[in-house]
């Protein structure tokens, strides 16, 4: 058993190492190594934070509770990696082109500079990508009450605990986020020190997944053969199970959609890209990264099944399966993976969002308000740009840790990551008809979203507060 | 490629081979899924120099659009 306490204190310890990190390649990035810095493989390394702490904990879940659906969540990705050259590139080249700083710049400006459009698109954003950092702040309490307790039945834990915890860790990314996402105002909106932050975590989590992968298969499975022939005794249907059905095609168009659609997908693929020709690299290795984080999922899960106390949250599989066998350092270390893929995906997406709050929602209004007054120098404008992102950085992350607090932290990992994916997805109709549909006018893209959104908040945000709030479950059930 | 890359994973194609069959012990579902995911980044790898630059790829964009939608 580890204490909690030196859990907290690695995890610490490990974001002043990320925080080192980012701030001595932000010097390299502009001198002469900041070549490497902008490198195709950098520029693949971060787009890997598609991968958070869903996938890491939450793939092996879904494997365990539905079989083979978590295949989809990354053919989608790679689909669209492989086809780089026509929607990707294209995406790329305008954003380069316009110098689009966000999901929502890109599709007001390519429907005429409409602002209204802008501050939808904000919005959706925003409430679409709560529930993704709440799916977060569940992942890294949960996994520091499982390595500190060494409980392997999923216990309720002490809630008002896990509350404190969920807190003091949307604190901690909020703080590192303002620190390295608001310590200048670009007007390309790149920051190298993070994306470089973002690579090497994406590092970190795939050796540590990798690493735990290789000890379950080969030093308690005993081979691929032999785990994939218990996988019908373990309850996942390998055979003839049927999943191939709407479900199956919904979730890869969704994944697929969701590559483009994030706002951090957005940011680290379109606003931070150096070059548009390392998507050509991009293209091959970046499926290679996804496939390279799911080869161990099946056995993970087969093996968690069948070797662990019925009643695990399948979700930990991946910390419990070492702590199970005394393998603390294991446990510790795929824990630090976990927790980057969780903080790789706040500060990325905090930063996407905070920079289409500030430009889009707090500047029109802030110019507004101030329209009688003259500005002499730039200083005060942008004081005023920074601090309504640091404002916004905050924002988004306490309104994470809402939805945390107030769905109770329930449901799965996939479950409530889905809910984000079918909230962004609202976008790829606006965005395939800014790149392609010269015709399409401001209204009908505002019109479309807005129908999106009102569906979505109503069927799939509403519904998932059912289980803390009786007035939800009582119109989930009954109808309005 | 990213067509046919879709169809390889969509019904009614790849319910071709959800069936009662191990590969060298592995469900054949399983080596089929990450056998065509293996070809798609092969593949991609292979084209990644040959294509060419600027949009003349008109034809193939109005292609894909359609098996998006």
């Amino acid at each position: 058993m580890i204490s909690a306490n030196l859990v907290i204190l690695i995890a610490v310890s490990y974001v002043i190492l990320l925080f080192a990190l980012a701030y001595f390649s932000e010097r390299w990035a502009e001198g002469d190594q900041g070549k490497f810095l902008r490198s195709p493989l950098i520029y693949t390394l971060a787009i890997s934070v598609y991968c958070t702490s869903w996938t890491f904990y939450g793939a092996v879940g879904s494997a365990a509770r539905n079989g083979l659906e978590f295949f989809a969540i990354y053919l989608g990705p790679t689909l669209v990696f492989v086809g780089w050259w026509f929607g990707l590139r294209k995406l790329v080249r305008i954003g380069q082109n316009q110098r689009i700083t966000s999901v929502a710049d890109l599709i007001s400006s390519r429907f005429g500079k409409s602002n209204r459009l802008a501050v939808l698109v904000t919005l959706i954003a925003v409430l679409g990508t709560t529930p993704y950092i709440a799916l977060q702040l569940k992942a890294i309490t949960t996994s520091l009450f499982v390595i500190s307790t060494d409980s392997l039945i999923a216990a309720e834990g002490d809630r008002a605990n896990d509350n404190r915890l969920a807190l003091g860790v949307a604190a901690g990314m909020a703080l590192f986020t303002i620190l390295f996402g608001t310590r200048n105002v670009d007007a390309k909106e790149q920051h190298h020190g993070v994306v470089a932050a973002i690579a090497f975590e994406a590092i970190v989590k795939l050796i540590a997944l990798l690493s735990v992968g290789f000890f379950v298969v080969f030093g308690i499975g005993g081979g691929f053969g032999e785990i994939f022939a218990k996988a019908e005794s373990a309850g996942v249907m390998l055979h003839e199970n049927g999943g191939f059905g709407t479900r199956w095609v919904t979730i890869v168009v969704l994944s697929a959609a969701a590559i483009i659609c994030l706002p951090r997908q957005f940011q680290v693929t379109v606003v931070e890209a150096p070059n548009e020709n390392h998507l050509r690299t991009a293209s091959w290795a970046f499926p290679l990264y996804l496939l390279g984080m799911s080869v161990f999922t099946l056995p993970i899960a087969i093996v968690g099944l069948n070797l662990l106390p019925a009643g695990s949250d399948p979700d930990m599989f991946v910390l419990t399966l070492p702590l199970a066998y005394n393998q603390e350092a294991l446990a510790l270390f795929a824990f630090i993976g976990g927790f980057s893929s969780a903080t790789s995906m706040i500060i990325i997406a905090s930063i996407a969002l905070s920079i289409m709050v500030s430009n889009h929602i707090v500047m029109p209004i802030a110019l507004r308000m101030r329209l009688g007054q003259s500005e002499e120098d730039g200083q005060g404008v942008t004081n005023l740009v920074l601090n309504s992102r640091r404002f916004s950085i905050c924002a988004v992350l306490a309104l994470g840790f809402l939805y945390f607090w107030l769905t109770n932290g329930s449901g799965a990992l996939a479950l409530i990551g889905l809910i984000s994916f079918a909230g962004v997805a609202q976008f790829l109709p606006a965005i395939v008809a800014a790149l392609y549909w010269r015709d399409a006018t401001s209204k009908g893209a505002g019109v479309g979203l807005a129908a999106g959104f009102a569906v979505w908040a109503y069927t799939l945000f509403l519904p998932s507060f059912h289980e803390t709030s009786i007035w939800v479950a009582d119109w989930v059930a009954n109808g309005p | 490629m990213p067509v046919v890359g879709a169809m390889l994973v969509m019904p009614p194609l790849v319910l071709l081979f959800d069936v009662q069959v191990d590969v060298f012990g592995v469900p054949l579902i399983v080596a089929y899924l990450f056998g065509t995911w293996l070809a798609l980044i092969v593949a991609s790898f292979v084209l990644r120099k040959r294509l060419p630059n600027g949009d003349g790829d008109e034809l193939q964009m109005a292609d894909d659009k359609e098996t998006r939608s």
